[in-house]
């Protein structure tokens, strides 16, 4: 290629740092700061209202090894992502796949099928899910329809974490509207030629459409991850992270220690550490991903 | 197609069909039940699983609709829309501005600037709270609704540009090279090429950055302090106390309220995210 | 003149800011930046001085003064509240009161912002609980109400009620709201069909004689409803108080007020709470923990009674419309070194020492506290309220009836040690609580729990010696 050709590339290139100047500003003036001052906290036996004492790593020391509450709340975060982030995604997909074609008044149920999601951790929720899965509430009576044994849903040690993964779930709606808008990104010419080819709707799904919105798939899990490695709205507002910690999550023993322990510098440090966890898992999902998400721009990024 | 064949796909798509519409009745549930909840009894809604009131009592939208303290939830409706709809202009331009340079531009430290962009979304809110509180404090933002402006006029929502790039970045560069070809600028191609493709994305971006923001507790409740400047979020909280009794009906009706904005928005907005290009081709 | 409050304001807290960045109490109000507010509007700033100088003989002048009050509450408190504010403007139109009311939902994490940050509202409606920590941090935030005497009348208040509700170390840095503290209530048309009596004094034994009773008569039925804050605030620290005469922490000296064997003891009694069916399992109450009124079995009467406080004997009681209910005697064991039970408040006013207007906040508080028109309008809003004028006033209109006032008047009749303090904090709290359940859930025996939770008490005593 000329060289002349390659220069004009080039400097169109570093036009990118033009357009990317907004979040430049951005991250620098509003989000650095807060980063940084975190970081120091983490290190410091902070506690928001008397000055920061400077005492080393020790915060982290304490956590990983004096601390049994963190490696309770650590493997019941750990739970509740492996449950919530493959529950939710699935759901969306399969929803999304169902709700990806043309039917009466389908309009009318995809926005049924968000409406869970409009609703968070609202009080409304936290009431209705009380009411459902208490001992005489509905769920309970659907088992005993089937002749189950009833169970105690939120007071049970055992159920109380999948009842809060099962709301978690439930609120898919999101994702659900990527994939959506994923789907209907997907070029009906692919699917032309694989009929052509006599492709089946099964090997359409795994060798057109999957490949196809991949990337977006893709994207769900990071956020999904992230967001179930620092959660804490619902297990908060339903079961106030019991019985017996069973529902405390990271996300809520970080909360409790800042603002009713006052322990900023050792909620600093837990944050720290959900960071690096986040970290971790993010860069491995990067890794495997690249053998596995289809882009269009043949990974040049 | 054989016309057994033929049947055998209609039936199954009524199967699904009936399915879907089964399932979503399930979702309706929650909305269903809420809409209920507002015309009864405290002991009603907490105490009994039956889904029909009594009796249909409208008090709870009268004297919730009131508010407290001489102010109406039209007030709280208006603050919203002043926070919400700016915001959501703002967060979705700037976004995918920063989403195409990031997409389609390879410029050194590109790849480090992006991992640093997705790790903001990796520490946990609550330790940034403070920092961020005091850093507003300095800019003497608090009681004003710039602590939701300036973040999104600087684009410093990670969640939309990630999910902007990732959106951009299946749409096939050949588009851009053939528009350089015939002479366009960078700008040109994002707003004449890839924007428009990208309709789907930046409704469903708007959307969420719309319902998150409407919903958002926290940051109002931080910021905000002038009970004439409260959001939906809080004046639907100002009445629950553990101290004195509540009227749920009254709760349960503008929480129903509301959703109904939102509920709305989604139905309407959803033709651009889901039938955003009937056009096919644009794809190698 | 909006714009000129909020750059009043912007001032006020770029000083505070200054000073809390700098991490140094000392440091003069005056640091505030300059070019942040035109330099007469920064003046107030310079008013927050220490408070003999700020506190001058005469009333406050006509120039127009504008406070801050943050509170949270209900509907009616909020009413009732701004109610007042309107009647204080009337009497002081230089002062306006601008009501910040919202949940009590991240209302602590709010205060917590705005204290650090310097950007807390004038007058505070406070927390008991948080009280000690906001204090113990040492960074003197709140105006000590003794150096005010000549603006606010607090002879209205019983004087050991104020030295044990707010003071702390002779400072008055909090004003009680009201009077409040443990109660039992119960549902008389349910005990007097099933022939129980709980009418009279009774010991923590007799609980369990009753629970029995009823729960044999009727397997559906228990005597109390109670979830892990009530178990730990109503039995746990009130019966090892009565069984060993100290707080659960002894403040002064920073050690566990219990021996191994006394904690023991008190979780055989709460495994026999459960064992002998006096309170339901755990597994059906905790999932309405801190909120046992939204129990549907609550509402359905399955319960007789419940532990709750004072000040949310209302709600409990107004779940149950057919109900009759009655306060009880609070449970107290055989030869016991203390009554265990005390009155305390719900709440505190504080005003911020940050306030450019300190002298204004609290003329409003003394009209708050000691204004028969006030009190008029505030009744119960705020529990039985602390003062004669108030509890006169609310005598003088009947407000001082139904279950607030029954359970106040029997929780006035126990004159246990105050154990706000330590023993109170969240953490330990958290620590009591988790010890409990693992008895009632069975996961742990008596002895077990206690050992295990000793240990964490140790390690939470280390870090505040």
């Amino acid at each position: 290629m000329a060289t002349a050709k390659s220069k004009s590339i080039r400097k169109r290139e570093y036009q990118g740092y033009l357009y990317i100047l907004p979040w430049l500003l951005g991250f620098t003036i509003l989000q650095l700061y807060p980063f940084i001052q975190s970081f120091y906290y983490s290190l410091t036996n902070y506690s928001i209202m008397a000055s920061p004492k400077w005492v080393g790593i020790q915060n982290y020391v304490t956590l990983l090894t004096n601390d049994r509450e963190f490696w309770n709340s650590f493997t019941v975060t750990w739970i509740y992502t492996l449950y919530t982030v493959p529950g939710k995604i699935i759901m969306a997909l399969i929803i999304a796949l169902l709700m990806n074609r043309n039917m009466k008044g389908i309009n009318t149920l995809r926005t049924i099928y968000y409406i869970p999601s409009l609703f968070g951790g609202s009080v409304a929720i936290c009431i209705l899910w009380r009411l459902m899965f208490m001992d005489d509430g509905i769920i309970n009576a659907l088992l005993s329809v089937f002749g189950l044994p009833h169970v105690q849903w939120l007071g049970n040690t055992k159920t109380a974490l999948p009842t809060i993964c099962m709301l978690e779930i439930w609120q898919f709606g999101s994702s659900m509207v990527m994939l959506l808008a994923a789907l209907k990104n997907v070029p009906q010419d692919l699917y032309e030629a694989a009929e052509l080819d006599g492709a089946g709707a099964v090997a359409k799904l795994v060798h057109v459409t999957l490949p196809q919105i991949s990337p977006i798939i893709f994207f769900n899990v990071i956020m999904q991850t992230i967001n179930a490695l620092q959660a804490f709205t619902n297990a908060f507002v339903i079961t106030k992270g019991g019985p017996l910690k069973s529902t405390y999550l990271l996300g809520m023993k970080l909360y409790q220690e800042a603002f009713s322990y006052y322990k900023m510098g050792y909620a600093s440090a837990i944050s720290w550490i959900i960071f690096g966890a986040i970290m971790v898992v993010t860069l491995l999902l990067f890794r495997f991903s690249s053998g596995v998400v289809y882009y269009s721009d043949a990974g040049e990024f | 197609m054989s016309e057994s064949k033929k049947r055998r796909v209609r039936i199954s798509r009524s199967v699904i069909n009936v399915l879907i519409t089964v399932y979503g009745l399930i979702m309706l549930y929650p909305i269903v039940w809420m809409f209920f909840a507002t015309f009864k009894k405290n002991e009603e809604i907490f105490g009994s699983v039956r889904l029909l009131p009594q009796t249909f009592d409208i008090s709870g939208y009268i004297s919730g609709w009131k508010g407290t303290g001489g102010i109406s939830y039209l007030t709280y409706f208006l603050n919203t829309f002043r926070i919400v709809v700016p915001v959501t202009l703002l967060t979705v331009m700037t976004c995918a501005l920063v989403a195409y340079g990031f997409a389609r531009f390879r410029f050194p430290g590109k790849k480090i600037l992006f991992m640093i962009l997705i790790s903001t979304l990796m520490l946990p809110n609550a330790v940034i709270m403070i920092p961020r509180y005091s850093l507003f404090n300095k800019f003497g933002w608090i009681n004003t609704y710039m602590p939701f402006y300036a973040p999104a006029l600087l684009a410093t929502y990670p969640f939309f540009i990630f999910m902007l790039v990732q959106f951009m970045r299946g749409l096939p560069k050949e588009l851009d090279e053939s528009a350089y070809m015939d002479g366009c600028g960078t700008f040109r191609v994002f707003t004449q090429i890839l924007l428009p493709l990208m309709k789907p994305a930046l409704f469903s971006a708007g959307l969420f950055q719309f319902i998150w923001t409407y919903n958002d507790y926290l940051n109002p409740l931080l910021y905000i302090n002038s009970a004439t400047k409260y959001t939906i979020s809080l004046a639907l909280k100002l009445s629950i106390d553990a101290e004195s009794v509540v009227q749920w009906n009254k709760v349960m009706a503008m929480a129903f309220l509301a959703n109904l904005p939102l509920i709305i928005l989604f139905f309407s907005a959803q033709k651009y995210f889901v039938e955003g290009i009937a056009t096919s081709g644009i794809k190698g | 003149m909006k714009k000129r409050i909020v750059s009043t304001m912007i001032a006020v807290s770029m000083a505070a800011a200054a000073l809390a960045a700098c991490a140094a109490p000392a440091a003069a109000p005056a640091a505030a930046p300059a070019e942040a507010a035109p330099a007469e509007e920064a003046a107030p700033a310079e008013e927050a001085a220490p408070a003999e100088e700020a506190a001058p003989a005469e009333a406050s002048s006509e120039e127009p003064v504008t406070l801050r009050f943050m509170w949270w509450g209900g509907d009616a408190r909020a009413e009732a509240t701004i109610e007042v504010i309107n009647k204080f403007h009337e009497l002081h139109p230089n002062i306006t009161i601008e009501p910040e009311y919202g949940s009590s939902d991240g209302y602590q994490e709010k205060l917590t912002a705005q204290l650090s940050s310097g950007t807390a509202a004038d007058i505070i409606q406070m927390g008991v609980g948080w009280m000690p920590g906001y204090v113990a941090s040492g960074a003197d935030y709140f105006v000590d109400f003794n150096d005010y005497a000549d603006l606010i009348d607090l002879s209205t208040f019983e004087k050991s009620f104020l030295e044990t509700n707010g003071n702390f170390d002779g400072h008055q840095y909090g004003l009680p709201t009201g009077l409040a503290g443990t109660a039992l209530i119960y549902d008389a048309n349910i005990t007097d069909a099933a022939g129980l009596d709980l009418t009279q004094r009774i010991s923590w034994d007799d609980l369990i004689t009753l629970g029995k009773q009823l729960h044999e008569a009727d397997e559906s039925k228990y005597l109390l409803s109670i979830d892990s804050t009530m178990l730990t605030t109503a039995v746990l620290r009130p019966y090892l108080l009565q069984l060993t005469g100290n707080t659960f922490f002894i403040d002064d000296t920073v050690e566990l007020g219990f021996t191994r064997d006394e904690l023991v003891q008190t979780l055989e009694y709460v495994k026999a709470l459960y064992d002998n069916n006096v309170v339901p399992p755990a597994a059906s109450t905790e999932p309405y923990s801190e909120n046992l009124q939204t129990d549907p079995k609550w509402i359905s009467g399955d319960y007789a009674g419940m532990f709750c406080y004072t000040s949310t004997a209302e709600p409990a009681v107004a779940a149950v419309p057919e109900g009759n209910f009655k306060a009880a005697y609070l449970p107290v064991m055989e030869g016991a070194k203390d009554d265990g039970f005390y009155c305390n408040c719900p709440q505190y006013m504080v005003v911020s020492k940050n306030s450019a207007h300190v002298k204004e906040a609290i003329m409003f508080l003394d009209y708050f506290y000691n204004s028969e028109e006030a009190a008029a309008i505030l009744g119960t809003v705020r529990s039985v309220p602390p003062t004669s004028v108030g509890q006169s006033v609310c005598a003088e209109q009947g407000l001082l009836e139904g279950i607030s006032k029954e359970t106040v008047d029997i929780c006035q009749q126990y004159g246990g040690t105050y154990e706000m303090g330590l023993s109170t904090e969240e953490e330990p709290m958290a620590i009591m609580k988790d010890m409990l359940m693992q008895v009632a859930y069975g996961q742990a025996t008596p002895e077990e729990a206690a050992d295990d939770a000793i240990t964490l008490f140790e390690n939470y005593l280390s870090t505040k010696r």
